[in-house]
């Protein structure tokens, strides 16, 4: 047991030095955590006020326990799926992995600490998810003492059921089949997976009619049978946990204990057994070691011209790290497929959206304002969703040495990156335009308006990208997840796009619908394109020549 | 030929890691730099290759400023950093033929090269496999030839030994000899003696930040009659 404690302190340790290294300045980390605060605050204090909605039309019908129901099945249910991510790259994948197991420690202690450090991770989508909702209940409910203590004690020990199962199913699979242990077939399969997932969420969400209190009765009398019912039998401390709350039943909260305990227990048992079994040999690499032909020789070894062979060593390497294709280029053919599947789902259904959708006339002229802001509202979104550019200076991590040493200027070299994200981003154009073009038969020379704006759209959100990674790489990493997925600059393209996408709908109803307005919108973006290309080119020539790595 | 005039490092606004160093090196020398760990070999190697800025001082390669004309003072060199862990995912033959692209080499150029140098550090049949399935030595290797490729007047390795096998070490120690044969420069850091003692014409030994001797073995080890150069190092080293 003390081995345990030794090695969680040194992961804790580790783990926030290295976030320590990526913000050196206090008072940069100060303004960050308080942006994010800012930006998060309408969902939390939506969520707050759904909650307490949710309470006023439950009461009557003496159900508001239903809350701590979804709220406790939504964080079990959201920390499983995340945990099958996690697991890997923690208890595998990691780059300790190699040196711990040169150490004489028992499977159990390096389990349990990874387990422990997969915990400290958690709790931070936990309190994300529950604060707004326990806020939300606690206004309206004012409960005692006795469930403020049964709440803290439940959130803090709610992870480890769902995080135990997923790391006994990604343990046994990684010690009974054997191809998973190839590093980039398990980052590819699980990715594909969990694509497949979202875009079967979408399908069967499709139909969903909104929720009023008869139906909402009509699913609680059907509640054996529901979701809810299977995520009951698939977390079964959760239910002990809920009547705990609201009951304040104590001899329930100790049977949730319990079973987290046993949970526990049979994990730490398990790993005993299946760990090394299959942790040893997992960063093992295969390579063929053949001669190239000369035909090939030849045609590998042909000169491309600086900026595209920059550009190419960039595609090729984000194509072939799972990770990246996954978070970067797999949004060109997820966003449209969910899109059309969203779309094909619900045609028949009684939908706002469908309906408002099918009664414009697309091959009218009178729609012009409208589509050419969809069209640079399509621009914005797929080229902020691929995350391309706003990584690209992260993505090299410390090997970001290399761009200050060859005889390139920061100007080409960032050109390069960006016209990465740009040629994913026009793909991810082409795939939303066209169909759209084709299904709502909509006038071609509408549709090269929105095809303008979408391209004027694209190279503002890329540059965009490219500023604030210039700005803020993260550059120390373990792990290339942490370059693209937890990698905060992501949000300060999202954030943009998002308002973009509002406020340029917003103000529809104030511009005349007339060719002007649309060519003197065109007008200002090009400018503002231009403005932000010339800003770019500066900013990475001050900003590389200073970085110091 | 390589000027390096009175630069200084400080780290974080306290630590001094290079401390008003100057070293000169004519062409047609290899010189050996030394020193114990965390000396300043690797901050004045990456100073010297534009990865960092001096707080002050200057230095020339092949009399062009790293600073006030980067690219073409990159242009000059080639340099083997001392972790040889880049591009991963590319092929080693892509990644070679990229460095060409960089350096515009011509087609035939780098096609010959490629082929020669692959021959010699028995790197062929890897070519066509990702970085990422190579040793350590392999990756060390395929960085050289990165170097190699285009070609450079100054090369520049930070500990370039470290992790060869014994042919490949004997290799590249030819072709430093073969490199400054050719009125050409070599500079490298190393923490093996022997390398030095027998390869270089001139050592700079660094400690804490500050050079305590540049110039020829000889002269050295006349200062210090009967000791050996691992025990002069020592006593360098050691010296307050």
């Amino acid at each position: 047991m003390s081995k345990y404690f030794i090695l969680f302190k040194t992961m804790l340790k580790n783990t926030f030095n290295i976030i320590d290294t990526k913000d050196k300045k206090n008072g940069k980390r100060i303004l960050f955590i308080v942006f994010i605060a800012i930006a998060l605050a309408p969902s939390i204090i939506s969520f707050g006020f759904l909650t307490r909605e949710a309470l006023f039309m439950l009461l009557p019908i003496q159900q508001e326990g239903l809350v701590i129901s979804l709220l406790f099945l939504a964080l079990s249910t959201v920390i499983f799926f995340m945990a099958i991510f996690l697991v890997p790259a923690i208890y595998y994948f990691s780059k300790d992995s190699e040196t711990l197991l040169s150490l004489p420690l028992t499977p159990d202690a390096i389990v349990l600490s990874k387990f422990s450090l997969s915990m400290v991770y958690e709790y931070l989508t936990i309190f994300a998810l529950s604060t707004p909702v326990m806020i939300g209940y606690i206004s309206i409910m004012n409960p005692n003492i006795l469930f403020y203590l049964m709440l803290v004690l439940i959130l803090l020990t709610i992870g480890i059921v769902p995080l135990a199962f997923a790391g006994l199913i990604i343990m046994i699979i990684m010690a009974f089949v054997p191809f998973f242990k190839n590093r980039d077939f398990f980052n590819y399969a699980s990715g594909f997976l969990a694509l497949t997932f979202a875009i079967g969420i979408n399908y069967f969400m499709g139909g969903t009619a909104t929720l009023d209190q008869n139906s909402l009765i009509e699913l609680l009398n059907n509640g054996n049978n529901s979701l809810l019912g299977i995520m009951r039998i698939a977390f079964p401390n959760i239910p002990f946990a809920i009547s705990a709350l609201v009951h304040l039943n104590l001899i329930d909260f100790g049977i949730y204990l319990g079973i987290t305990a046993v949970i526990l227990a049979i994990f730490v048992f398990i790993s005993k057994l299946v760990y090394f079994r299959g942790v040893i040999g997992v960063n093992e690499t295969s390579a063929s070691r053949k001669n190239l032909n000369l035909k090939d020789y030849n045609k590998i070894t042909s000169s491309k011209g600086v900026i595209f062979s920059y550009f190419v060593k960039e595609m090729k390497l984000m194509i072939r790290t799972p990770i990246y294709l996954l978070n970067n280029i797999s949004t060109v053919v997820l966003i449209p497929a969910i899109l059309a599947v969203t779309f094909v789902s619900g045609i028949g259904a009684d939908d706002e959206v469908i309906t408002l959708i099918n009664s414009i006339d697309w091959s009218s002229g009178s729609i012009l304002l409208i589509i050419t802001f969809a069209g640079f509202v399509i621009g914005i979104m797929m080229s902020s969703l691929n995350l391309i550019t706003v990584t690209s200076l992260s993505r090299e991590g410390t090997n970001i040495y290399f761009m200050k040493l060859i005889p390139i200027s920061y100007v080409k070299q960032i050109q390069a990156k960006i016209l990465s994200g740009i040629v994913v981003s026009f793909v991810g154009i082409l795939f939303m335009l066209v169909p759209a073009w084709l299904f709502f038969s909509i006038k071609l020379h509408l549709v090269f308006f929105a095809f303008i704006a979408s391209i004027l759209g694209m190279i503002l959100i890329n540059y965009l990208g490219m500023i604030v990674d210039l700005i803020h790489p993260k550059l120390v990493w373990e792990q290339e997840t942490a370059a693209v997925k937890n990698n905060i600059n992501s949000v300060f393209t999202m954030l943009p796009t998002f308002a973009l996408s509002f406020g340029i709908f917003f103000l529809v109803p104030y511009v005349p619908n007339t060719i002007s307005s649309v060519l003197i919108f065109l007008v200002i973006l090009t400018a503002i394109d231009v403005w932000i290309m010339q800003f770019t080119h500066k900013l990475s020539i001050k900003q590389l020549h200073n970085l110091e790595i | 030929m390589i000027e390096i005039k009175n630069i200084s490092k400080t780290y974080s606004g306290k630590v001094k890691a290079v401390n008003k160093l100057s070293i000169n090196v004519e062409d047609g020398e290899i010189i050996g730099f030394i020193g114990p760990n965390g000396a300043g070999k690797t901050t004045t190697l990456k100073m010297m290759t534009g990865i960092l800025n001096p707080d002050e001082g200057e230095i020339l390669l092949n009399g062009i400023n790293i600073q006030t004309n980067p690219i073409e003072a990159k242009r000059q060199f080639g340099f083997v950093p001392d972790n040889p862990d880049v591009f991963l995912r590319l092929k080693g033959i892509e990644y070679l033929n990229f460095m060409a692209d960089i350096y515009d080499v011509k087609d035939e150029d780098r096609r010959e090269r490629i082929s020669r140098i692959a021959d010699i550090f028995q790197m062929t049949s890897a070519l066509n496999d990702t970085i990422l399935s190579y040793s350590h030595g392999m990756r060390q290797k395929i960085v050289m030839m990165g170097v190699l490729v285009h070609s450079p007047n100054i090369w520049i390795l930070d500990e370039p030994l470290t992790g060869l096998d014994p042919q490949s070490a004997y290799a590249l120690k030819e072709m430093m000899r073969e490199h400054v044969a050719q009125n050409k420069t070599v500079f490298f850091s190393t923490h093996v003696l022997e390398v030095a003692e027998k390869l270089c014409s001139k050592v700079a030994i660094i400690n804490k930040g500050e050079l305590f001797y540049f110039g020829t073995l000889e002269s050295l080890k006349q200062q210090y009659p009967g000791l050996s150069l691992e025990d002069i190092f020592l006593k360098v080293t050691n010296h307050e």
